[in-house]
Order: C-alpha cells, then sequence, then structure tokens
C-alpha cells in the first residue's frame, strides 16, 4: 500500500515546517540587533551623532533608534500574521468567485477540501490569461487559492485538479506559514541593510575626506557585516521557500488525485506562459506561485542583495519537476 | 530536595505528554465520524437526485423499463444498507447503486433529446459531483482510520489507547477501478 508511506512524508514536513518557523522566529531578533549596531557604527563613524568616542556614539545611536525600528518591525509581523492573507489578496488583485460563476472549479475545491479534511477555502481568480496558481492563509481553515483566468481555460479538468492538489499541499504542509514568516522577516533585514549600505555610500562621497579615518578599517568591517547579514537573510528565505517543498506539494498533488501525469502535463503547460503582469515587482506573492510569474527583466532590476537572493532561485526547474511526477505515475 | 524537584518535574513531563497524547487520540477519532458523517449526507444526496433522475429520463425513453427498476432497486438497497449501520454493507450497496446509475447514463447516450435536456445535464452533473465528493470523504476517512489504528497499536500510545477504550477502525475498500469515475463528456 502506497498511501501510508506517502502521508507519512507529509507528517515529516508538517513537524519540519513548525521547527523552522520556530528556528525563523529564533533568529529574527538576533539579526535585527545586529544590524541595528552595525548601523549605528557606521552612521557613528561617520560623525552623525556628535560627543564622545565611535563606540560610546554608536551605542547612544543605537539606543534611540532601535526601539522605534524593533517596534515597527513587530507591528509589521503582527499585521502580516493577521492580514498577510487579505494584503496578498489585494495586492495581486484577485477576485473572491462564487460557486455558480466557476461551478467546476468551485467543485474541484471543495472535493480537495473533503479530502483534506480542512475547510474549503475562499476561491479567487486573477483576470490574466497566462497560467498561475497560489494559495495563501496563515492556517490550514483559513486558507484561500487564487487562480489566473488561464489556467481555468487552457488546462484539463484533471489537470485543473492536479494544479490545485498542488496548493492544497501547501496549505495542508502549512508552507505558506513559513513562507509568510521568511519573506516578512528577511525583507525588515534587508530593507535595513539596503538603508544602511545606501547611506554609506551617500555619505561616504560627501565626508570621505574628513578625520576618523582611524575607524576605516573597522567601518570596512562592520560594513561587511552588514552585507554579510544581508547574505544570512537569504539563506534564511532559501530556508523557508526551500525548493524542496515544491517537489514535496508535487507528490502531495500525486497522492490526493492519483494522477501524477496531469500535474506534469499542466506544469508544461504553465511553464509555457506563467508570466503574470500585475504581480509585477511583487517578489513576495512571486514566492508563493506554483511558477514563477516575474518577467526576466524584473529579476535583474532588483537591488543587489535581492540579487544575491536569486542565486537561491525558489522555483525549481519545470523539467525535473515533470521528470519527478512522471517517475511517480 | 533536588531529587523532589527532578522527580516533580518528570511528573510534569509525563503528565503533559499523557494529556496530549490522549487528546491526540481523541482529535483523530472525531475527524474519523465527521468523515464516516460526511460521506453519508453525500449519499444521501444522491439517494435525493435519483428519482428526479428517473422522472426525467422516463419523459423521453419511456420503454427502458429495465434499466429505471434496477436503479430503484439498487437505491432501495443501499438506503436499507446505509441504515443498517454496517459499513461493508453499505459501501458494497453504494457500489452497486453506481454500477446501476451509469447505466442509465449510458442509455442516455442513445437519446440525442435527453442529452440536450438542462434538467437531465444539471442531474447528471450533481450526481457525478456526489460521486466524487463520497470518493473523496471516503479518501479521507480512510486516512484518518490509518492514523487511528497506527496510534491504537504503536508504543506507548497503545497504553493509553487500551485504557481509555480507544479500539482499530475499520477501512473503506477502494478499488482499483473505483477511482475511475464515470467520466461523462457533454
Amino acid at each position: 500500500m502506497a498511501e501510508p508511506q506517502f502521508s507519512q512524508t507529509f507528517y515529516d514536513a508538517k513537524s519540519k515546517n513548525r521547527w523552522r518557523t520556530a528556528a525563523l522566529f529564533a533568529l529574527f531578533p538576533a539579526m535585527l540587533l545586529c544590524i541595528l549596531y552595525l548601523g549605528s557604527f557606521i552612521a557613528a563613524a561617520y560623525g552623525v551623532a556628535g560627543e564622545g568616542d565611535a563606540v560610546t556614539q554608536s551605542v547612544d545611536l543605537f539606543f534611540r533608534f532601535s526601539p522605534w525600528v524593533i517596534a515597527g518591525s513587530t507591528l509589521w509581523m503582527i499585521a502580516m500574521i493577521f492580514g498577510g492573507k487579505n494584503m496578498i489578496l489585494s495586492l495581486s488583485q484577485a477576485k473572491p468567485i462564487e460557486k455558480a460563476q466557476a461551478p467546476e472549479l468551485y467543485r474541484l475545491v471543495e472535493n480537495l477540501a473533503i479530502r483534506t479534511g480542512i475547510k474549503t477555502p475562499q476561491v479567487y481568480i486573477m483576470e490574466d490569461e497566462s497560467l498561475n496558481a497560489f494559495a495563501t492563509g496563515f492556517s490550514p481553515n483559513k486558507a484561500a487559492v487564487t487562480v489566473t483566468r488561464g489556467l481555468l481555460n487552457k488546462l484539463t479538468p484533471a489537470e485543473l485538479e492536479g494544479v490545485l492538489a498542488h496548493e492544497f499541499g501547501h496549505i495542508i504542509n502549512r508552507d505558506i506559514r513559513v513562507m509568510l514568516v521568511a519573506i516578512t522577516m528577511v525583507g525588515i533585514i534587508q530593507l535595513l541593510a539596503d538603508m544602511i549600505l545606501r547611506s554609506f555610500w551617500y555619505m561616504g562621497h560627501g565626508r570621505r575626506s574628513n578625520d576618523r579615518e582611524s575607524n576605516g578599517g573597522l567601518v570596512v568591517l562592520a560594513i561587511i557585516l552588514v552585507w554579510v547579514i544581508g547574505f544570512v537573510g537569504a539563506i534564511l528565505v532559501q530556508l523557508g521557500i526551500s525548493r524542496k517543498r515544491e517537489f514535496l506539494a508535487d507528490a502531495e498533488s500525486a497522492y490526493l488525485t492519483r494522477n501524477p501525469s496531469a500535474l506534469a502535463s499542466a506544469l508544461e503547460k504553465i511553464a509555457g506562459d506563467p508570466r503574470v503582469e500585475q504581480l509585477d515587482g511583487k517578489r513576495s506573492i512571486a514566492q508563493l506561485c506554483i511558477a514563477d510569474p516575474l518577467e526576466d527583466k524584473e529579476k535583474n532590476r532588483a537591488s543587489f542583495l535581492e540579487t544575491m537572493q536569486g542565486l537561491f532561485s525558489t522555483h525549481p526547474a519545470t523539467k525535473k519537476r515533470v521528470e519527478e511526477l512522471r517517475r511517480m505515475g | 530536595m533536588t531529587l523532589l524537584y527532578v522527580l516533580i518535574g518528570l511528573v510534569v513531563i509525563v503528565g503533559l505528554w499523557l494529556v496530549m497524547a490522549y487528546n491526540g487520540l481523541v482529535t483523530v477519532r472525531n475527524r474519523m465520524h465527521e468523515a464516516l458523517s460526511d460521506i453519508g449526507v453525500q449519499q444521501k444526496r444522491r439517494w435525493d437526485l435519483i428519482p428526479n433522475l428517473i422522472e426525467t429520463v422516463k419523459g423521453y425513453a419511456a420503454h427502458e423499463k429495465g434499466v429505471f427498476e434496477k436503479v430503484t432497486e439498487a437505491r432501495t438497497q443501499a438506503i436499507a444498507a446505509g441504515q443498517s449501520g454496517s459499513l461493508a454493507a453499505s459501501q458494497g450497496a453504494e457500489n452497486v447503486l453506481s454500477g446501476a446509475l451509469k447505466s442509465v447514463f449510458a442509455v442516455a447516450e442513445a437519446y440525442p433529446d435527453l442529452k440536450a435536456n438542462q434538467n437531465f445535464l444539471q442531474l447528471q452533473q450533481q450526481l457525478v459531483d456526489a460521486e466524487d465528493k463520497i470518493q473523496a470523504a471516503r479518501r479521507f476517512y480512510n486516512q484518518m482510520v490509518q492514523e487511528l489504528n497506527t496510534k491504537v497499536e504503536q508504543f506507548p500510545t497503545n497504553l493509553i489507547a487500551q485504557n481509555f477504550g480507544f479500539t482499530k477502525a475499520e477501512f473503506f475498500q477502494v478499488e482499483a477501478g473505483e477511482t475511475a469515475v464515470p467520466k461523462v463528456s457533454f
């Protein structure tokens, strides 16, 4: 019997995701404090604070700014946890639909909800002729599934079911929660890192010739550390949005529908046209999608930290996923 | 004194584990019951649709008596088996009913007017949907049964299961051919 083995894997995925979320919550404050102190130190080295030696000044700056940044980050985090789903849905300009508007789609979603024992997720449609889909929601019983109009029009019912089951895989493995937490945390860290590095260039050009040369070596070290923390952030995203979970969601889909070849052919169709215009520049949503909806140009235009993040592409190659699925069927 | 604290700590940990393990068993068992009632709801939905279907088909193919009788008979059997509370009997009767329904749809193929009838098309869709949902609920039920049985057998949760009357449950037999629900093209 293949079933027990499969579901065992998914229990593993679920508990691994709990650990990942916990690890992220533990690491984030440490990274935030580090980067805040480094930022203060660099600012102090360029004489923003005025009195005392560099260390006193940077400690002073640190205590002046950190409470605000920490409070802001906490609020942002809470907002993401409670409102992340609605925010993402409104950012993506997806519209909720009733059963009567797309009965076939709705039935597939209902059946999968029965099959996985969760409440029927809300169904959203993005009016775009490209093919893509994503799921959101912090817990399985408050999830939402979004598909593009193109996906509805161009896939056969069996292929559509495969894609929806893939999204259900993310929902019941609680992948979305880890993704949202990772994206938010790393977003904050990278925003700070970017701000520090940019203002360093700005200040650096203005005050290069000034005194403080004695601190030069330390400042360079601090700047390298800011880079490193930004880099670690990218690795954390990788930890949260590991490519492995796409394979796992594919396997879950195969398990739920008993039809891996349908998902394989759906993925091939999707790979032909996954680009969704209304998701331009919305990286956080792109990471939730079944295939990367961003244009290639978009990826190159990203800031240097995001380019680094690009080294760890969040979506595995479709070819590999299709191969895996064909092997199952 | 230290020994006392260690002992208290151990008792608390074991107590917490007992509570969690017991609650885990209750959760799985409740989900299993819920899945069973989901199956019942969808089966009843199917039984309720059938008289309508027969009326509609009769309007176009009145002389196909044998088929109607077969479906009506299968439906009566399925309702009786469903109320008897025996999982295996109910499943057997439902499978017979599915077969009988397939023959109705096969007959309908020969009547173009019937196939164009909106009412018939709607009924057909709803029946296919009910069948899909019965299938989905059965699979979820099986998954929960498997989870419960594992817990009931596995050490150390088996100790709790034995003491609080959790027993192994019976699987629905999902037949290989059954996953291929009649895919009728309209």
